[in-house]
This record gives structure tokens, sequence and C-alpha cells, in this order.
């Protein structure tokens, strides 16, 4: 410690005088010596955010568990966000900028890069933090030592396992060792001669590691005002009264919206989704009543983020409290209602029937019926909502900034909100913290926009980690109804369906949940062959959260049904689970196979999924070690599910189109600009697609720069959601190319006076007979600026460098036939999940101790994205299966708003990762890829049941209820053994 | 959500720190690991805060007599890490490592981790349950004035016990044999849903145990009947799980989203005996 004035100790103050709200700080900053008077409330993450300007600390919650904030304070790593400033008075502070740089990073960060240590990078500059002062505390880690050390620090988007790799290959590099990760079981996609299919590192990388990276809360404009939300204590309340005057009148507040100041100015929700659903009509903020605990009801615009809040405390509401239905059973009873418009609380209710059922039923072996309740819960990005609306009253322009998966449909929605014209608004995605689903539509992050236009100033809403559990997107939360008939062999005759979705307060408008249900009435039979299917699928609204999508949206419902039902019957029946699943399994020589509700499978290998699964998990030498175990009094448990993972949804009547665009431009000078509506959500794809292009332009990835995310540069597109990526990104992208290439060569062979055909392609450019040879950048030069595109461009081609494709999906088919069967998906990816668990049978407690996957989506343009995509998706499988619920008690007031209470899996919660890949190409796009990316919370919650079961067998328990949470475990294993 | 207004001041010795308490409207504020949350989320409003980090007279571990005293602002990083602490009372040593996570070790002290049981919205106190189980004490500070405090009667009270001006200075753990601490959580850096601290001993040839459990009800709780049935009967007696059961007849056991009342009335004899073995292993005791 260097200060020898110590400002805020009563030493050196004056004995009579009172203490100040303002406190003075010196203190070293990265090596820079800083003095400034700062708030004796200031949080030290304000001072180092905004002060410093040091934005490479992130926030990603308000009391100290995520671990984003993550810096040093005296060479040890703190949270700044649970220290005011003044408490680093004095002190030497470390944050990530002192690390490296983009161009030189540090040995660590390196080691990031290398073993793809981060996607969306929003926990990484903690996270990097927190491994290096383990490293200098510890040079020579394990496995154990790194996983509790960064247990402080949560990553939404990795599973941990690159994060701890990348540590430990950091530590042996600098003992002179050299770290090889434990690899999985298992083929890997055969090493590939070009760029796709190659595990390139991605040149994003090097400044989300160095807190380079740009959040939308990064940049601020000068005089930006701060948003806070006053939201509805309660879950189902009449507004008698809202006064703001208070509030307006306090020092630095600008504005106050309420409810009905927005209804007066602006439009309602549009609808987003209505496959015959019935639609609400819903103001951003809540008008006449609140429907759900966390809806607005006022929003504050002030000079600094703690006088908004301030301000909060002095808005007058008056509520006449309503009863809340907070359950599937109530809303259904119908005696509350949730709209008083509606006639029930149903919003949607569909059914598909094909082939002979109740004959089935009639002449079948086993009938097995197996129900189950599935609890909610929600994506937890490690980057909440942020939104930054800044109105141009001089040119009536308004540019929103905000952390999305889709900027078109955001901006065709604000336009329709607003009322105004769709080419004023700008909507710009620069680095986006994790998605998962949850940041597609807007509701919520209309507000900052509402306020800009009102105050025409820039306006910015960070949204709270409570506020995201209270008001952000809720998944799941359904009860399941299955039968299945089967013949003597296990051969499956039929299967029914009853699906029934609790959709929270909405699931059309603000967000589109409510289809999740109907996409699992869609896919209800997994990846088995089925000859009769009845199915109902419905959407109940209630007194919760709004409804939406999360890695899944209906895939993980289906999934989730047939895996269970599977080993519910292979007991009943005598089989092993696996072998009634290879009875029935749709096989090899059949694809594309279309099911009896209408999509059609592309292609796979569902046999060798499952024989790759058993081989790496051992499951012959299982039943021995089980055995061996039990003796000991440990419970051991095996469980496989198979995971169908349909992929690149399109949608008739939402926002859910079937194309995708792309532009692929040439600079002059050579190199080349992709341009596509596709979102970087920190799944890489702008590295991926980069590989593509470079494959089919001939170039280095390094050539080719990708831009997505600003509505006034991009054509129009859908961003990224349903996994489209893999079909409707990679192909039009690939396409673009393509045509890029063709007109390329019409005019490398006009200048070379050739004919086309002549032409060879070769790395950056062609060559043609008799030595004759050019460059991309003597075409581009020769276009664009001597001796200029009358010289050089053939007739009939125009004179510019780039192509436009826009591609549409051929497998859609939007008209239904009389039996109701639609095609909505474009590709289906698969897999076989297999996990081993550890239940202690006194404390309820279940370890996973070990994961794999064998997974199969196409072609793999880059295995080591493709791999973190699993590991990420395994460990919120994980979460899902084991801690995360959200609940709601009777008066519907949400009990886990914290990620205290929200319980997302830590390193320590995630074991190690296999994956082996299978490929069989897509016939159905460009390349052969896939959509890929929800499968590991699709298949990871099946099989890690179906081990707790096996593990449990012995005490006769069967699982209904989820999620596996120590109490329900033993409450469950207590009936267990009652009845057995 | 950020605080309310404030003010803040720190004390570089314990004559400031008694000159500032003796204002009457100042709190403590040591690591602020556990008062953050409540400040950010104004569950609590405080007029002025005292940062006590920096009083390095109270940042100490020494073995005294037959207990180990710990200064009250030593953070439960350095207590975790502290070698003598590991080799003399390693329930204290595990039950500070298991405290949050590194980052809030680093600043977070012991005192602070006692005064838990009395924040708004926590009750997490895992050192305090170690405390209560080897039935310790705490060194408290009013003025020029330094008495001594019973540790399971301070831990038990409903609300905090210190008078305004009071501070702690030290908190005092008898040593015994062999201790452990064995804690049931969702996560590995997360609330316990049940933890259990057991010190043993043999005096004269007989077992002696000092038990106390947290997180079962909102306080942590010392379970001496159930102390005397293991001395009497052995860890391995069916009488163990009724003494439990007949301690805690009268005991609201908690309810919280990561494990309801029951669970951990179902729990509690599986931590006892876990945390008594513990320590007889470790304290060479068959
Ligand atoms: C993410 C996170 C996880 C946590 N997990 C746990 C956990 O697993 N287990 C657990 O037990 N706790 C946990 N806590 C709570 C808290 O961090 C710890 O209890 C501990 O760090 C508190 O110590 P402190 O020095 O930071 O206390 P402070 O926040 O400074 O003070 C806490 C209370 O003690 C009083 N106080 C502090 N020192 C003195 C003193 N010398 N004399 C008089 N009064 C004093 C203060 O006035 C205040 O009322 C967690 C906190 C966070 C943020
Ligand atoms: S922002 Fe600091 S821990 Fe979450
Ligand atoms: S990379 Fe860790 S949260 Fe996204």
């Amino acid at each position: 410690m260097s200060t020898t004035t110590d400002h805020a100790s009563l030493a050196s103050s004056d004995d009579e005088a009172a203490p100040r709200n303002t406190v003075i700080v010196e203190l070293t900053v990265n090596g820079e010596r800083r003095r400034a008077e700062v708030p004796g409330r200031q949080l030290f993450s304000d001072f180092i955010r905004t002060d410093c300007g040091l934005t490479g600390t992130h926030t990603g919650c308000d009391d100290g568990r995520c671990g984003a904030c993550t810096l040093h304070v005296d060479g040890q790593p703190m949270k700044p966000c649970m220290m005011f400033t003044a408490q680093a008075d004095g002190c030497q502070v470390a944050t990530v900028e002192s690390l490296g740089t983009p161009e030189q990073l540090s040995p660590l960060q390196a080691a990031f890069k290398k073993h793809h240590g981060l996607q969306c990078g929003y926990c990484t500059p903690g996270m990097l933090m927190s491994a290096q002062a383990l490293l200098e505390r510890n040079p020579s880690p394990t496995e154990d030592d790194v996983r509790k050390a960064i247990t402080g620090n949560i990553c939404r988007c990795t599973g941990y396992q690159n994060i701890v790799d990348s540590i430990l290959a950091a530590a042996a590099d600098a003992r002179g060792e050299t770290y090889t990760p434990p690899s999985g079981a298992g083929a890997h996609p055969a090493e590939s001669d070009g760029w796709v299919g190659k595990g390139i590192e991605r040149p994003t990388d090097n400044r989300l590691l160095t807190g380079y990276g740009h959040y939308t809360a990064d940049d601020l404009p000068v005089g930006t005002l701060y948003t806070a939300v006053l939201r509805s204590p309660h879950a189902h309340a009449r507004i008698v009264r809202v006064d703001t005057s208070k509030a307006l009148a306090m020092d630095g507040v600008d504005y106050v919206l309420t409810g009905q100041d927005a209804k007066d100015t602006w439009n309602p929700f549009p609808p987003t989704i209505n496959l015959g659903y019935v639609l609400n009509e819903s103001w951003p903020l809540a008008v006449d009543k609140a429907v759900y605990q966390g809806e607005p009801i006022a929003a504050v615009a002030a000079r600094d983020p703690y006088l908004a809040e301030d301000a909060l405390a002095a808005i007058e509401v008056e509520y006449e409290i309503l009863t809340p239905i907070t359950t599937i059973e109530q809303s259904l009873e119908g005696s509350v209602k949730v709209y008083d418009d509606w006639d029930s609380n149903i919003g949607m209710d569909v059914a598909f029937e094909d082939g002979d059922v109740d004959g089935a039923f009639a002449r079948a072996a086993h009938v097995v019926r197996h129900s189950f309740h599935h609890h909610r819960y929600t994506a937890a990005p490690m980057e909440a909502r942020v939104t930054l609306a800044s109105y141009d009253r001089g040119s009536g322009d308004l540019r929103i900034d905000m952390s999305t998966q889709s900027a078109h449909q955001c901006r065709t929605l604000f336009s329709q909100i607003l009322g105004m014209p769709e080419a004023r608004i700008q909507v710009v995605v620069k680095d986006v913290g994790g998605g998962f689903g949850i940041k597609l539509q807007i509701y919520d992050d209309v507000l900052p926009v509402m306020l800009s236009l009102k105050t025409g100033k820039p306006v910015i809403w960070v949204e709270t980690r409570e506020e995201n559990f209270l008001s952000g997107i809720h998944a799941r939360d359904y009860d399941a109804d299955l039968e299945c008939a089967f013949d003597e062999d296990g051969r499956i005759l039929a299967l029914t369906g009853d699906w029934i979705g609790d959709a929270g307060c909405d699931g059309t408008n603000r967000a589109h949940g409510i289809g999740q249900i109907h996409v699992a009435l869609f896919y209800g039979s997994g990846n088995y062959k089925v000859p009769a299917y009845r199915a109902r699928g419905r959407g109940v609204v209630t007194n919760k959260a709004p409804y939406g999508p999360y890695r899944g949206y209906g895939k993980d419902v289906a999934n989730q049904s047939i895996e269970r039902l599977m080993d519910v019957a292979a007991k009943q029946i005598g089989l092993e689970p696996n072998e009634l699943r290879r009875r029935n399994f749709i096989q090899p020589g059949e694809f594309p196979y279309e099911i009896l509700t209408g999509p059609i499978y592309d292609s796979g290998n569902y046999p060798e999924l499952l024989r790759m699964a058993e081989e790496a998990m051992g499951h012959v030498n299982f039943k021995a070690r089980q055995e061996a175990a039990l003796a000991e009094g440990i419970y051991l448990g095996l469980g496989y599910a198979m995971m169908l993972e349909p992929a690149g949804g399109s949608v008739p009547n939402s926002v859910f189109n079937a194309n995708e665009t792309a532009t692929l431009r040439m600079m002059p000078e050579g190199d080349f600009l992709l341009l596509t509506g596709m979102q970087d959500i920190g799944q890489g794809i702008t590295t991926a697609y980069a590989q593509i292009i470079a494959d089919e332009m001939n170039v280095d990835p390094s050539d080719v720069k990708v831009i997505c995310g600003d509505t006034d540069k991009v054509p129009y597109g859908l961003g990224a959601w349903s996994s489209r990526g893999g079909a409707f990104g990679m192909s039009s992208s690939a396409e673009a190319a393509r045509a890029l290439m063709e007109k390329l060569r019409k005019i490398a062979a006009h200048m070379l006076e050739l004919d086309p055909f002549d032409l060879e392609p070769r790395h950056g450019g062609f060559d043609g007979p008799d030595g004759k040879s050019i460059d991309y950048r003597q075409i581009g030069n020769g276009v664009h600026l001597w001796p200029g595109p009358i010289a050089t461009v053939p007739k009939g081609v125009m004179a510019n460098l780039e192509e436009t494709y826009t591609w549409q999906s051929k497998m859609v088919r939007w008209i239904p036939t009389d039996k109701g069967s639609l095609s909505i998906y474009t590709n289906h990816s698969s897999g076989c999940f297999a996990a081993e668990v550890e239940v202690d049978v006194e404390t309820g407690q279940t370890t996973v101790t070990r994961i794999y996957a064998a997974h199969d989506c196409g072609k793999v343009v880059n295995p080591t994205i493709v791999d973190g995509q699993v590991h990420g998706g395994i460990a919120q499988g994980i979460g899902a299966i084991l801690n995360e619920e959200l609940r709601y008690d009777e008066q519907g007031n949400l009990l886990n708003t914290s990620l205290w209470t929200y319980m997302v899996p830590q390193a320590t919660d995630v074991p190690r990762i296999g994956v082996g890949h299978l490929e069989s190409p897509s016939p159905f796009t460009t390349l052969g890829t896939k959509g890929m990316g929800e499968g590991g919370p699709v298949g990871t919650p099946a099989a890690v049941m179906n081990a707790v079961e096996n593990a449990l067998a012995p005490l006769g328990v069967e699982l209904t209820e989820t999620p596996l949470s120590p109490d329900r475990m033993l409450k469950m294993i207590a009936a267990g053994r009652a009845t057995s | 959500m950020r605080p309310a207004e404030l003010r803040y001041t720190r004390a570089l010795t314990t004559e400031d720190l008694g000159q500032l308490l003796a204002r009457g409207d100042a709190t403590p504020m040591a690591g602020g690991q556990g008062l953050m949350r409540d400040l950010r989320n104004r569950s609590m409003v405080v007029s002025t805060l005292v940062d006590i980090s920096r009083l390095t007279e109270l940042a100490y571990v020494k073995e005294d007599g037959d207990a180990l005293e710990i200064g009250a602002v030593t953070t439960l990083a350095a207590v975790a890490a502290d070698g003598h602490v590991a080799a003399r009372c390693a329930a204290l040593a595990t039950a500070a490592a298991r405290v949050a996570d590194v980052q809030i070790r680093n600043r977070g002290t012991v005192g602070g981790n006692v005064c838990g049981s009395w924040l708004p919205s926590t009750w997490s106190n895992d050192v305090g349950v170690v405390l209560a189980a080897c039935d310790g004490s705490l060194l408290v500070q009013n003025g020029a004035e330094v008495r001594t405090l019973n540790a399971r009667e301070f831990l038990a009270a409903r609300s905090n016990p210190l008078a305004a001006r009071d501070f702690i200075r030290a908190l005092r753990f008898p040593l015994a044999a062999g201790s452990a601490y064995v804690r049931l959580s969702r996560r590995w850096a997360d609330a316990s849903i049940g933890s259990a601290a057991a010190f043993v001993d043999r005096v004269d040839g007989r077992l002696r145990v000092g038990l106390a459990v947290g997180r079962i009800s909102e306080r942590p709780l010392a379970l001496d009947s159930v102390a005397r049935t293991i001395e009497a009967d052995g860890i391995d007696s069916p009488t163990v799980g009724e003494a439990c059961a007949a301690a805690t007849s009268s005991v609201e056991f908690a309810d919280s989203v990561q494990a309801d009342a029951e669970y951990r009335r179902s729990v509690l004899p599986v931590i006892v005996t876990r945390s008594v073995r513990e320590a007889m292993t470790a304290g060479g005791i068959q």
C-alpha cells in the first residue's frame, strides 16, 4: 500500500466534524494513480466502469454471486460490486485490462483462446482474474483446485470444462510442461483439408479476453440517463392510482413514465405468433391491472442510477389485490381470469391424430403410462437485458443499441409498438453476453426507448438480476401425460401424449412461449417409429412471468417425455432400456423419414449414436461396478437418453420465417465482407462463417470480416434462434459466396480475355492457361478504380463486387394436411446422451460423475465451437434437472429472484464431459450442415433422470417430479421404500 | 440495485472506533460482504458506516491457553489458509473455507460472519456453528471496557445482542483433540442447507463431545443432549437419532428455496453422525 494520507479515517479529520456523504479516495488502478471525490455509497464496480472507463469489469448480478466483476485489490481477487469505492482507498487495484492486450495476450489469456475457454466472453474478465490469482498462489493446481478456485465465477456458456483446461494448460506451460486435456471417447470428425472442419481459434477472443469487448452498457453517449423500473409487488392486482409527482420533482429525475402515459402515446404489444391461439392486449407498463409480480408500473429516467432508484421510493401506487392464479389447475378451473376479456384462461388448445390409436391399444401386449410435472426455469445469461436508446430530435432518427439475438425482428416490433417508420429506427447489436432464447423479442426493452422519445436524451436500461428473474422469459413448467402401446416384442404400436404448459401471463405477444407446447406435440415420437399417434397440447395463462423460448423450445418437452417413457416402459416390459430403444429406432437407411405429424427427418444414425455412448460409458462393465458399489452402500446409476434437435424453425403466422439473407462483398483490395442477418451471441458464428467463406472463395478466414447485428448495414435477417445458423446462416452465406465466385470468374475471364470455363480458382485469384493469372486484388481494383468497370466488367454482369442470396428452407410445409400435419423445421440433429450418477440416499444429493454425448449435427464446420456448444448445453441441462427451479408461492410471489436462490451450476457441479461426433450430412442444406446448440438442455435432463432412477432401482423409486432437489429426492426415496 | 445515501468513515484504531460508535448512528462494517447485499437491495438503510477492516490490531490468530483466539477482523481467507488453525481446529478451518467463495472470503471476516444471523436477507453463519459447538466465547469491547460473552447465548439471540457502542474484538474457540465441520449445500459455493460441527476429546478415558448444527433453524443450535447421548451410548447407537429428534422437538425447522423444513429434519441425524465420526477420526479417537 502506497498512500500515507487516510482521507476517510477519523485520525485525519476533526473529531467534531461529522463524516460527509462523499469521500476522497486515492488509489492505484492498473499502475495509474487516481484521486477522486466520490459519493460514500458509490459501488466500486461503478467507479471502475464509469469513472475509470475500465469496462472490461462486467457486472452480472446485484449481490456478489456471479463473479463477472472480479478484480484484484492488493493482489487478491475480490468482487467490487460488493465494495464501496471508499473501501479501496489507498489500494493497488488491477483489472483485466492489466493482464495483456489484444495484440499481446498474456499466457493465461492465450490459453483461454487456444482451449476455447470463452464463448460470449461476459464472465471471462472475472474468470481470468480469479484464475490469475490462483496461479499466483498455486503454480501447480489440480483440476479440483481449479474448479474450487472459480466457484465464485459463474459461466453460463462453456460448461466450464474448457475454462478448467485453459487454466491447467497455462499452469503447465508456466512450469515448462505440456498439458493435454483428457479428451472425450468416440469418433471425431475427420481432419479436414479446407477451413471447414477445422477447430480454428476465434479471432474475436482477443478483444473479449482483454476487456476490449463492447457490450451494450460499455459505451454510453454523454448525458445518458439511467432507467429504474417500479414493478408490481403483486401477481394480480388492479391499479387504482399511480402518483409520480414526488418522484418527478426530485433533483436529477427527468421523466417518469406510467402505463396510462404509454397507452396514450403508443400501441400495445403486437403478436409474435398465432397458430390459432388466443391473444391478449397488453402494454409495456401495466395500465389497469398488473398480471404478474414484476410487471412494470412506472419507469424513471434520471441522471444517475442511484438517483433513479431513489426516485422509485417516491412513486405512490395504490393496488387492489386480486386472487392470483399460480397453478395449471387453477387456470383450467377458470373462476378467476387473467384477462377479463377472455372466455377462459386457455390460450392454446391444439390436437393431432393419425393412425388407428384405439385399435393399437386394444391389441397391445403392453400398455405403459407415465405422467410427470416438469418445473419452470430460465436461461439466466450472465449479461441480463440491456438497451440503450438514443432519439435524435434533429433528424427524428432513433438508434437502439441492445443485447439481442435478433436485431431486425426487434426493429420491426419497435416500429409496430411505437408507430414509427421502420427506416427511422436503427438497431445495433454489439457484443452479447449470452442469450439462449430469452433475448429474442422485446417487452421491457421498450421502456428506455419510450423514455428517450419522451426526453430527447439517450437513455439506458441495464436490467438487474432480480428484474431478469421476475420479468425475463420463463420456460418449461408443464404437465405431461403419456401412454404407449407396445407389441409382444416391445415395438411401439401407438403413442398418446397430452401436454399442458403454464404460459404465465403471456406466451404470444411479449414472447412466443406458448408455441413450445405445440412443438412438443409435433415431436412427441422422438427418434422412434410410431405408427399411430394422438396428441393434445394446451397452454394456459397464469399470473406468472411471460413464457418464452429457452434453449429447447418444446423439443426438450418432447424429448423428456419420450425418453423417460422409454425407461419406464423397459422396466415394465422387462427389457433393457437401450434394447427397447434399438427395437424402435428409425433406421439409418430410412432417411429422409417423414413422421406422422409432418416433419421430415433429414439424416442420422441413431443405433450408432447409442453404440458410441455405450462404448464411452463402459456399458458392459457397469453392472458389475454398480453391484460392487451397492454392496458398500453406494448408489451408482447409468442412464441414457436419445436426443432429437429439430433446428431451423420456420413457423407460419409468426415472426419466425423460413429464409435468411447474406451479402458477400469483395473489397477493391481483394478481401471480403460478409453481411449476415444472423447474430453472434457468443456462439462464434463470425468465426465459423469466415471459415465457410474462406473455403468457398479460396482465401484465409482472416481475409473475411463478418458483420452482423446492425440493421443499417446488414440485410433483413431473423437472427440467432432455433439453432437456425447451421441451416439458414451457413447456407445463405455459402450460396452468396458461390454466386460471387461466378461473378468474379466472369470478370476475371473478361480481364484476361479468356473463357470463364478456362479459369481455375486458386488461393486469392484465378489461373488460366498459358501462365495467365489474376488476383482478387487486381479484379477489385479493376472494377472499382482503374481502368474502371467499363473496361473490366463483361456485358450482363453488374459492375459491383457483391452478391446477395436469400436461402429458403425447402423442407418447410405450411399448408396443413387434413389431419393437421405440418413441417416447420429444416434439420434434425441428433444425439445420445449418457450420464453416470451417484446418489447419497441419506442426504438426497445427486452427483453427476460422468457425462458423454454422442452427437450428430451433420457436417461440422468448427469442431471446437461445436464441442463448446455441447459442453455449455450439458451444464445447463445438469443445472436444470438438479437445481434450477423458479418457484412461486401461493400468492404468486417468485421465490428465486437472485443467483443465490436460482442455482445455476458452478464449476464444481459439472463433471468432465466427453463428446463424440458422427457426421450425417443434411441433404437439405448447401453444405450438409445442420443447426445445433440446443441438444445439451434437450438430452441431458432425461439422461440424468434415467441414471438416477437406475441408481435407485433397488429402492423402487419412479421419478415423477423435477427438479431432483435433495428435499424432493428424500421424499421420493421414502415413498419408494414404503411401496417396494 | 444500489445503496441509499450513506456516509462512510473509517477507523484505524480501536480508540477511533470507540469514538465513532459513541456518536450513536454508526454501524461497523468489516468486510462488508454480509452487509452489502442488504444495503444494495435497501432492505437495510444505515446512516454511517464505519469501516473497521483496517484495524490491524484485530487481525490475528493466536493460541492462548487451551483456546484459539481469532481477532474479529481476520479474514475468512486468512483463517482458512492458516496452518495453525488447520492443525489445531479443523472444524474452524473447514467452516471458514466453506463460506461463499474465494473473493468473498478475501474480504469477509470471522467477526462479520458470526453476526450474519441478524442481517435481513441472510442467516448464514458458518463460523458461528463451530463457535457454538466448542462452547466458545466472544470478547466484546465497549469504550475502554472489554467483556466476555458466551457464544451460544450470543448466537441464539433473536436480534443482534450487541449494544450500539459494542464491537467484537475476538472470538475464542476452546480446543479439543479432534473436530470436524460437515456442511450440505446445493452447490459447492452456496448457502448451507444444514451443517454440523463436532468437537471430540477423551477425558479420563471417557468420550467428550461438543456439538452444534447450522441452518437447520434460523440460528446456530447447540445440541448438548445429543452430545451426552453420544458420550453415553457411542456414535453408532440408534439412540443418537432419537436424541436428535427429542432435542429438536420444539425447534422450528427452517424452510427455504434450497431445502424444505422436512428435509432439514431428516438430515439432522445424518450430519450429526457424520461430523462426530469425522472428528473422532481426526482426533485419533476410537
Ligand atoms: C456471495 C456470497 C456468499 C455468501 N455465502 C456465505 C456462506 O456460505 N456462509 C456464510 O456464513 N456467510 C456467507 N455470506 C455472508 C458473508 O459474506 C459472511 O458471513 C462474512 O463475509 C461476513 O463478514 P464481513 O466481515 O464481510 O461482515 P460485514 O458485512 O462487514 O458485517 C456483517 C455484520 O456484522 C457486523 N459486524 C462485523 N464486524 C463486527 C465487529 N467486529 N463487531 C461488531 N459487529 C460487527 C456488521 O455491523 C454487520 O451487521 C455470503 C456472502 C456473499 C456475498
Ligand atoms: S457483479 Fe459482482 S458478483 Fe455479480
Ligand atoms: S462465456 Fe462465460 S458466461 Fe458466456
